[in-house]
């Protein structure tokens, strides 16, 4: 049976007014130890490792079972982010990944 | 501007004759794909046959094969008792108008006894619920009483959007009972977890045990390989409705 191991997870993004969070649904993924989340500043890349070797069955593959023992995703980021300020969650099966927004200094203009 | 929409035909091929006083179960694709899941297990636990499937342009061109054959997928199947609804392909925007009024005038022809939608209703804090909560509609003061004595909880105010709510409407016309079952749900992941309190509360509704603990046992297959249905889903119904009732 063929492997293949980039399945890539269901994902969501969000924004509130000062993070965005990304939400991604990991089943067979019971531990936050089993997740790898590595940012840059306008990039976040998780890779999550299933304890066995699952068969999924995709719409693209015209439904032939393939076994996959690994999720992979990379995001890229709407605007630029400080990585040290990520925070993740793993609660039930889906991982949570909040990215505060960048305070942004303003600078007053003076009219001529 | 004027848009023109165009709405596509559904034909039903039924397979078998039907016994008049079925329950009809539409579990289609939706929120948290509750009704599909539910609908697969009922079907799997009650060794349900198809007994007809539904065909439009509209549909994508896929077909599932199963031991060589291949198999409708938007198909009804019955064990006599029940008759479920459901589909492994996402129902396109541009079909939910016709394929809503079709399935209300087939069981209407077919003289179902009622009708149950079950559904998933999308809640940003469903990863902080061990147990998703189920509440209840119906399109008659009747059905709402029977909702209340079998211990459902009525959803008091809010709107309905998709399908089951076109079928609500649509049986009331055609003086079937129709109940809308509706979960907690992760508004884009499937949800198997919403779907075993769904069939908990259809359990109760139809007074018939339903055992929901395999359901969960195998929760991360299914959310694994419905992943790519539940984002087809999402979309469609991003696309059908406005943006202020999601």
């Amino acid at each position: 049976m063929k492997m293949i191991d980039n399945v890539e997870p269901l994902s969501e993004i969000y924004e509130t007014s000062d993070s965005y969070i990304i939400t991604m649904d990991l089943p067979f993924i019971t531990d936050k130890n089993q997740i790898e989340i590595y940012a840059k500043e306008n990039e976040l890349e998780i890779i999550a490792t299933m304890n066995r070797k699952v068969y999924w069955s995709s719409f693209e593959g015209f439904g032939r079972k393939v076994e996959v023992n690994k999720f992979r995703k990379k995001i890229s980021l709407p605007v630029k982010i400080d990585p040290e300020t990520v925070k993740a969650t793993f609660k039930n099966g889906v991982l949570i990944v909040e990215i505060p927004k960048k305070r942004e200094k303003k600078t007053k203009i003076n009219i001529s | 501007m004027v848009v023109h929409l165009e709405y596509y035909d559904v034909d039903v091929v039924e397979l078998e004759p039907l016994p008049p006083n079925l329950i009809a179960i539409e579990g289609l694709p939706d929120i948290g794909l509750v009704g599909v899941i539910s609908s697969f297990h009922l079907i799997e636990k009650m060794h349900m046959k198809p007994v007809a499937y539904f065909k439009s342009v509209a549909l994508p061109p896929i077909q599932s094969v199963k031991m060589g054959i291949i198999q409708e997928p938007m198909a009804a199947y019955s064990d006599g008792k029940l008759l479920i609804i459901t589909s492994e392909v996402p129902v396109p925007t541009s079909l939910v108008k016709n394929l809503s009024r079709t399935i209300a005038d087939w069981l209407y022809e077919k003289r179902v006894s009622s009708a149950v939608s079950i559904n998933g209703y999308p809640t940003q804090r469903r990863i902080e619920i061990q147990k998703p909560e189920v509440v209840g509609v119906s399109n008659s003061e009747k059905g709402l009483e029977i909702l209340k004595e079998k211990g459902i909880k009525p959803l008091e105010e809010g709107f309905l959007a998709g399908i089951f709510a076109e079928l609500l409407s649509l049986l009331k016309d055609r003086n079937i009972d129709a109940y809308a079952i509706i979960a907690e749900s992760f508004p884009t992941y499937p949800d198997p977890g919403a779907a075993a309190s769904a069939l908990e509360a259809l359990s109760k509704l139809l007074d018939m045990k339903i055992d929901v603990q395999e359901l969960l046992e195998k929760a991360d297959e299914i959310r694994l390989n419905l992943k790519d249905l539940s984002a087809k889903a999402t979309q469609n119904k991003m696309e059908a409705v406005p943006s202020m009732y999601r």
